[in-house]
């Protein structure tokens, strides 16, 4: 309790006592410097995109090289989802057509024996 | 949480899509307070550090709000915790001044009577601020000049509430001897 009631004292002497600080005034400068900096990240991050989008396809906006992506990856996802069947599939036939010769020449030979 | 939405959270998506009214709405929100918690933090340094602790962090929103994800704390308590960590940062890359050299630094601006006593008392507070260990220091800073409640400062010290609740019992504590026995001397 005497415990309690020394804690309590201790709270108001601080709140009294740091509330005699004076407030903290913000500089003009700061401000400016900090939307400076914000400046300098969106300019950084938009000069990366648009060296890229350059390299594509020089000159043109960037929703172009942005297009021409994404319709090329489209189209890689599409064939790359649709070619293993087909492959898979050729490649079974090939297999077949070999095992059919095998037979067809061996019987040749038993023939002949 | 969910009853009481972030409310700057619509602003830092903006900022990750490049909006300069956002960034410059956010950073006006926030940079008195911030500055503040830098500027009692760091209270034995230069106030420089302080603007450049603050500047340090805004950069890192700037740099990381794309990713920022809604939802799993508040905007303004992670902004707290890397304001902190910046002063700690830059705390521990100097040894502080102790308290009886900041009491014999000379004001550099004197001014006469009550103004000149109010500044007097002004810097022994202060000194005594910066002579406390600097979690005892960032909770008090947090919980009173910042008027958080005890949960957004123990979040933004990444402590529980009882740990906060300690670290301001002690600083409280050792507030008070210190500047008594400034007081009686």
């Amino acid at each position: 309790m005497a415990q309690d009631e020394y804690g309590n004292e201790d709270a108001r002497f601080a709140v009294e006592t740091l509330s005699t600080l004076p407030p903290v005034d913000v500089s003009a400068g700061l401000a400016v410097r900090i939307l400076a900096d914000f400046d300098r990240v969106v300019a950084r991050r938009h000069g990366t995109l648009r060296r890229f989008a350059d390299l594509l396809w020089p000159g043109a906006p960037l929703w172009q090289p942005a297009t021409a992506l994404a319709l090329s990856l489209i189209c890689g996802l599409t064939a790359g989802g649709l070619l293993p069947g087909a492959v898979a599939a050729a490649a079974q036939t090939d297999q077949l057509l070999q095992i059919s010769d095998i037979v067809t020449d061996q019987d040749q030979l038993g023939d002949g024996s | 949480m969910g009853t009481n939405p972030d409310p700057d959270a619509e602003l830092v998506l903006r900022i990750g899509r490049g909006d300069r009214a956002a960034a410059e709405t956010l950073m006006r929100r926030h940079l008195p307070k911030l500055l503040t918690l830098a500027r009692r933090m760091l209270a034995a340094r230069a106030p420089a550090e302080a603007e450049d602790a603050v500047q340090e962090a805004f950069l890192r929103v700037w740099q990381h709000a794309g990713r920022w994800k809604p939802g799993k704390a508040r905007f303004e308590t992670w902004l707290y915790r890397v304001v902190l960590n910046q002063c700690y940062d830059r705390l521990r890359k100097k040894p502080m001044a102790d308290l009886a050299a900041a009491e014999e630094t000379p004001d550099p601006s004197p001014s006469p009577g009550a103004v000149l006593e109010a500044a007097e008392r002004a810097s022994t507070v202060e000194a005594a601020l910066a002579s406390l260990p600097e979690r005892q220091r960032a909770a008090l800073v947090l919980c009173h000049f910042e008027e958080n409640t005890n949960i957004v400062a123990a979040e933004a010290m990444g402590i529980s509430v009882e740990a906060l609740e300690s670290l301001l019992a002690r600083g409280r504590r050792s507030l008070r001897t210190m500047l008594s026995a400034l007081r009686d001397a």
